[in-house]
């Protein structure tokens, strides 16, 4: 599997971006990221021109990086603007300035040809920036190829064997799924329904359902970046309305963001947002430091079987059964957007 | 949101209750079933020329087996 070049993808959190230095790899592309005095977000290539100096190991001097090595000075445009000891700058003295994008508490880079670079083919997550909602986050980097990553999370049978305890039960693993491929706006659908199944402690200690409950888990993956997983909590027998309207349901959405940053290496960012409990920080610190460890139980497996696959030799067989379904889906996916014979949608529909 | 796919190009696969089995709805309608997902989406992806009649796959011939996530 190659990157997915000509692509947005999540460089960090808003948050994260302030007037320091942030150094980034995405697609192996090294990226300085910073915000300006007028809080304009910036992505520049992260290495200086004249010695190839990272210029996240610089200052930041006003909205101009000032080269930590000789001073080559550059603007939030990438053009060099200083150079030391001279008058004359090189007609050469510029890096690349990425396209970046700020949407849903996120900022997005653009990895490929800036002039394709098309702020409404940005997938949304809009419960991270809803105020309906409360949301924990985090990332974790993982030492893994993206690919083993994105397999992880269209399968969620896994839960029940590496998250037990947290948010597997039996019956993940033992409900049949059923998954939509949308070739024409690139996405993909992983459908489980659990109409009676034990309540996981991660829903129990947070909505306070003791008994049983109707477990919903429909997957929006929108390659190569952003995973959506709608889940809808409820007791057994509390479905929605037939307008649609939720009144009783407890509303989860886990937003992954999937970001490439070497061959085997990936930026894992998470998120978790929820419609009730909203102002109770008890819940907060609870549904953070649960997803946390679970996306650390995903990063210890993904990380020893990343180890496992770069031992073995190109092409060795695996075995697929139905619960890969969807994962088989998005891998022929992503081949085909790397290989530029997947159909691009005009817009995020 | 609950809802599944609903634009002009989808295809679906449902792992049919109680059993083993893949039931493949093309975009176009056609309608097949398999054991086996790569199976099932070979079918599928061979739009419009489904193996076998419409409505019944039958025995689906062995598929090679798509390759896991290489490094990039």
């Amino acid at each position: 599997m190659n990157f997915v070049r000509n692509q947005w993808y999540v460089a960090a959190y808003s948050a994260q971006v302030d007037h320091g230095l942030l150094a980034r790899t995405i697609l192996g592309e090294s990226i300085v990221l910073y915000r300006t005095s007028g809080g304009q977000p910036v992505a520049l290539a992260d290495r200086c021109v004249h010695r190839h100096f990272p210029l996240s190991e610089s200052r930041l001097v006003g909205d101009t990086i000032v080269c930590g090595y000789h001073g080559f000075t550059y603007g939030a445009d990438g053009r060099c603007v200083a150079v030391p000891g001279q008058q004359r700058i090189p007609r050469t003295a510029r890096v690349a300035a990425y396209p970046v994008a700020e949407q849903d508490s996120f900022v997005w880079v653009w990895i490929g040809e800036p002039e394709q670079a098309d702020v409404s083919l940005i997938p949304r997550a809009p419960w991270l920036a809803d105020d309906g909602y409360t949301t924990v986050s985090g990332m974790e980097p993982l030492a893994a190829r993206y690919g083993l990553l994105v397999d992880n999370l269209m399968d969620l049978s896994h839960e029940t064997y590496l998250h037990g305890g947290y948010i597997g039960t039996p019956e993940v693993a033992d409900t049949p799924v059923t998954t939509e491929v949308d070739e024409d706006r690139g996405v993909i659908y992983v459908s489980r329904h659990m109409d009676d199944a034990a309540c996981p402690p991660f829903y129990a200690k947070s909505t306070g359902i003791t008994g049983r409950i109707v477990r919903w888990q429909d997957i929006e993956y929108r390659p190569p970046c952003l995973y959506l997983l709608h889940s809808r909590i409820a007791p057994v027998g509390v479905l929605p309305g037939p307008d649609g309207s939720d009144p009783a349901g407890f509303h989860v959405e886990v937003v992954y963001a999937i970001t490439p940053s070497t061959e085997n290496t990936t930026y894992d960012f998470w998120a978790v947002a929820r419609d009730f409990a909203r102002d109770d920080q008890g819940v907060s610190e609870f549904l953070h430091d649960s997803n946390r460890t679970v996306v650390l139980q995903d990063v210890a497996a993904l990380n020893i079987l990343e180890h496992v696959i770069a031992a073995e030799p190109e092409g060795i067989q695996e075995l697929s059964i139905n619960i890969d379904t969807g994962g088989l889906a998005a891998r022929r996916m992503l081949r085909r957007m790397a290989e530029g014979t997947q159909r691009v949608p005009a817009e995020v529909p | 949101m609950t809802g599944m796919l609903a634009g002009g190009m989808v295809n679906r696969i449902t792992w049919l209750p109680g059993t083993d089995r893949l039931l493949g709805t093309c975009h176009c309608g056609a309608m097949g079933e398999a054991e086996d997902p790569v199976a099932m989406w070979q079918w599928l992806l061979a739009h419009p020329e489904h193996p076998g009649r419409p409505g019944c796959l039958g025995r689906p011939g062995h598929s090679e087996h798509p390759e896991r996530p290489g490094r990039p």
